[in-house]
């Protein structure tokens, strides 16, 4: 255990204080020193664990995962949880800086990052909640909404005073939160918006916008009576101004790592520097957070600036749809090891200008600023995400495209053949389409995988050599 | 008779549209579900038409090159008819209201939108029903349709327009109302499959011989004989689809010897439990009846509570004995809610049979199997 903790960077000062916790909640999630010795495994296999920066990431998965399981008898009078909320997460992190009693975070992200991705534990989660109502098979249900489920059937994480969920997206969350509230008697909240237009740049975006935050003030109202605490502006704003400087941070990396070649870092770090920062709504934890991406990217300019790269310089530079797995760092490692250089993904992208600062000019009303997730790409109809799509391919030079659409998400998933019929007729380069779940580990199929990533290597290489005897 | 005259008036009618066609008048598609108020659509001078046709492989194949395979069939029969141009309805559109429903549907929409050939106005539909935001909302969404028809049709669509149409509508929708009402007797005297193929026609026939027929038919089955009460399973269909030309579960039902006697189904079924209010503001009346005043769809918003208590009011009503859950595959909200479903019927002994169907061949065979047990089971029951 104490080698473990040592790999994923806890300080020999804290891992005292820490182990009797990390202890328990392993008991608690299951977690036995045969699974430890695999982790280790696991992360010398698909992470760079000579860099800090990784290192001070896990560090704080897991000590994130160890408040979210030990939240109650912590002394957490009030736990909220977000199910697909985004601009939920602000409140109730502004509701965290009030009081010590209030947790809140989204558990499927604290458990994917170490049930997932370190240990490789997550199955018998999936199962539970299959046995419940989220049946397994062709049906497709998602693989987030089935790990909140499972979570609460096995009883791996505490009952919450409030679950919230909302409809931006999808269908499937709030319908999830509507069972939970039936049959687990867990009081939800849905907050919504309704997606008839064409693109934000629609006339009638000022109502979609005024519907969502209507609908938000609802919750913010609903969260004051279960935590007994005001929510102001104020507190929403000081949330939001704190995570600018991760926000700058996490894009300044993303920059440096598409902008590079040969590619500097394997890409299975891109889950973990997406992801990790989302373990925590706790805004005290964001200095460790920024510390932690900041170290990572110095690391990773040091690499470029020696010319180091996990796969050769000139490799085919591919760009993702849908945000990289959640749990499982396998798909993007098989690129890695393939000579695929798999620079950037769909997250956060924002029409019709790729990724945005986070010191851009905000709204006046900061509800109004909780619902930006309704301006990337992947909530948009075909019309306003696939430019945004081939604008971001042309921006950062891409061989090709890996729509690899999370079928859990009917949302982003049903865009899939017209994307790629797109992209192939605007760009000119193949779009590789792989039916995914972005969420379950067990969908992974290392042998097809490997031949069809083989075929789209070659398709990609053979453009790249025709364009170039063409230029000669 | 009247199935004499509707056959005949359906059989001729895509040649009348093109004739109106010709002559000027418009022609509205909408995607079925019940949130898209026909009567906006009259009101205008245009002529209304469902698009509800499924059942059938061809038009889910035909989708593959725009839908991957976790749409559900009946949405890939949409994309697919627009592809394979083979449906004369699907044809003769001159706009297409889609209303925002499902993901499914939601994306139907886009694909139509994406491709062009047809202008769609995309109907807003908030899926946290019962709010007065919400409400405002959709009313604002109706008023822009109402601007959008007047400018396609050239037609002003004033007050006495909408009262007539509301009127016309509210009296189909009483009428499909006591013909369902009539299957109380223990002796229905009209099938669902009649009953669902009456549903289907109203969304294609003129709306004013529609209402005759209607009345015909119900003159006739509350005068006619109502036949010796005879013990058959009688059965509630729950389920998020029926489209025109998906009877295969209801044939097998009524092989086996069963008899459903009631459906609640979100499209592909006029909803007509409820009138729509007409006086006073009449968009406003329009907009409480399609999003407030009647039963929710599975995707909207808490509605897995009120829309048990609505199927086990039918059960009562209709002295139903067995549910036949039919839904389609990757519809992951109806799917979800089944098991909600069978675990409340199941504490009523209420036995639930659940069906996926991707309208394909190859599963009729084995849905003839669990059919016929399941109507056993009931029988069982029953006897």
């Amino acid at each position: 255990m104490i080698d473990f903790l040592e790999l994923c960077g806890f300080r020999s000062d804290e891992i005292e204080s820490q182990l009797p916790r990390i202890r328990k909640v392993f008991s608690k999630i299951g977690i036995t020193n045969e699974d430890i010795g695999q982790a280790k495994h696991r992360l010398n296999t698909y992470y760079d664990m000579e860099l800090q920066g990784v290192r001070k990431m896990l560090r704080l998965c897991i000590l994130n995962l160890a408040d979210l399981v030990l939240a109650r008898e912590e002394g957490k009078k009030k736990i909220i949880y977000g199910l697909m909320s985004p601009g939920s997460d602000t409140m109730s992190a502004a509701l965290m800086t009030r009081s010590k009693e209030v947790y809140s975070c989204n558990p499927s992200r604290n458990f994917g990052m170490v049930l997932g991705n370190i240990f490789g534990k997550l199955a018998p989660v999936f199962e539970a909640a299959e046995k419940i109502w989220l049946k397994a098979g062709a049906v497709s249900h998602c693989g987030n909404v089935k790990m909140y489920v499972g979570l609460l059937a096995l009883g791996l994480i505490p009952k919450p005073d409030i679950l919230v969920s909302c409809g931006f997206l999808c269908d499937t969350a709030p319908k999830t939160a509507d069972l939970l509230q039936e049959l687990l008697g867990i009081p939800t909240y849905c907050y919504d918006t309704c997606k008839d237009i064409e693109t934000m740049d629609d006339p009638n975006e000022k109502q979609v916008i005024g519907l969502a935050v209507s609908s938000l003030r609802g919750l913010a109202k609903r969260l004051q009576d279960v935590v007994g605490l005001e929510i102001t502006d104020n507190m929403l704003w000081e949330v939001m101004d704190a995570g600018r400087d991760f926000g700058a941070a996490s894009l300044k990396l993303d920059t440096l790592i598409a902008s590079s070649d040969p590619l500097p870092i394997g890409s299975t770090h891109q889950a973990l520097f997406y992801r990790f920062g989302g373990t925590s709504f706790n805004i005290e934890n964001l200095p460790g957070q920024v510390d932690a991406i900041n170290t990572l990217y110095h690391e990773v300019q040091e690499r470029v600036d020696k010319g180091f790269g996990v796969v050769e310089k000139g490799a085919p530079r591919i760009f993702c749809t849908q945000p990289p797995s959640e749990t499982d760092p396998r798909l993007e490692h098989l690129l890695d090891e393939m000579g695929i250089a798999n620079i950037a993904s769909e997250n956060r992208l924002f029409p019709p200008d790729g990724r945005r600062s986070p010191n851009r000019a905000r709204p006046k009303d900061p509800y109004e600023s909780l619902c930006s997730n309704l301006y990337t790409s992947m909530y948009q109809t075909p019309k306003g995400r696939i430019p945004a799509l081939i604008g971001f391919c042309k921006q950062i030079k891409v061989d090709g495209v890996l729509d690899r659409y999370h079928v859990g998400c009917r949302s982003a998933a049903l865009d899939a053949m017209l994307i790629r019929s797109a992209i192939t007729k605007e760009l000119g380069i193949p779009v590789l389409l792989l039916d995914w779940e972005n969420f379950d580990p067990r969908v992974y199929d290392h042998e097809q995988y490997e031949r069809r990533f083989e075929a789209f290597k070659t398709m990609m290489l053979q453009r790249k050599e025709k364009t170039f005897t063409k230029s000669l | 008779m009247e199935e004499d005259h509707l056959a005949t008036h359906l059989k001729d009618r895509p040649a009348h549209l093109e004739e109106a066609k010709k002559s000027g008048v418009k022609i509205v598609g909408y995607f079925p579900g019940s949130y898209v108020p026909e009567e906006l659509i009259y009101a205008s001078g245009a002529i209304p038409l469902c698009l509800v046709d499924g059942g059938s492989s061809l038009s889910v194949e035909a989708a593959s090159s725009v839908l991957p395979r976790i749409a559900c069939p009946f949405v890939r029969a949409q994309a697919g008819e627009m592809i394979l141009k083979r449906n004369p309805y699907y044809g003769m559109l001159d706009m297409v209201v889609a209303p925002i429903t499902c993901q499914h549907l939601k994306k139907v929409a886009e694909i139509w939108d994406y491709f062009g050939d047809i202008e769609v106005f995309k109907l807003g539909i908030p899926h946290r029903y019962d709010g007065a935001l919400e409400l405002d909302y959709f009313i604002t969404k109706l008023n822009a349709l109402k601007e959008r028809l007047q400018t396609l049709t050239g037609n002003e669509i004033t007050g006495d327009k909408i009262g007539g149409a509301i009127e016309l509508y509210n009296r189909m929708r009483e009428l499909f109302k006591k013909i369902s009402l009539t299957r109380r007797s223990s002796s229905p005297s009209i099938s669902a499959l009649d009953f669902v193929r009456l549903n289907h026609a109203s969304f294609h026939a003129d709306p004013n011989f529609m209402v005759d027929v209607l009345d015909s038919l119900y003159q006739k089955l509350n005068k006619g004989d109502q036949g010796s009460a005879v013990e058959v399973p009688r059965l509630l269909l729950v389920g998020p689809n029926i489209a025109n030309g998906d009877y295969g579960i209801l044939e097998l039902v009524e092989s086996a010897g069963g008899e459903i006697v009631v459906e609640e189904v979100c499209e592909g079924i006029r909803y007509y439990w409820q009138s729509i209010e007409n006086k006073g503001d009449l968009i406003r009346s329009l907009a409480r009846g399609y999003l407030q005043e009647r039963l929710p769809c599975a995707f909207m918003r808490y509605s897995s509570k009120k829309r048990l208590d609505f199927a086990l009011k039918l059960i009562k009503d209709f002295n139903v004995s067995g549910v036949i859950w039919y839904e389609l595959l990757y519809c992951e909200t109806y799917d979800s809610e089944s098991y909600i479903f069978a675990q409340k019927l199941n504490e009523y002994n209420i036995p639930m049979l659940k069906l996926e169907s991707e309208y394909s061949a190859a599963s009729v065979g084995q849905f003839k199997i669990r059919i016929d047990a399941f109507i056993e089971l009931v029988r069982g029951g029953v006897e």
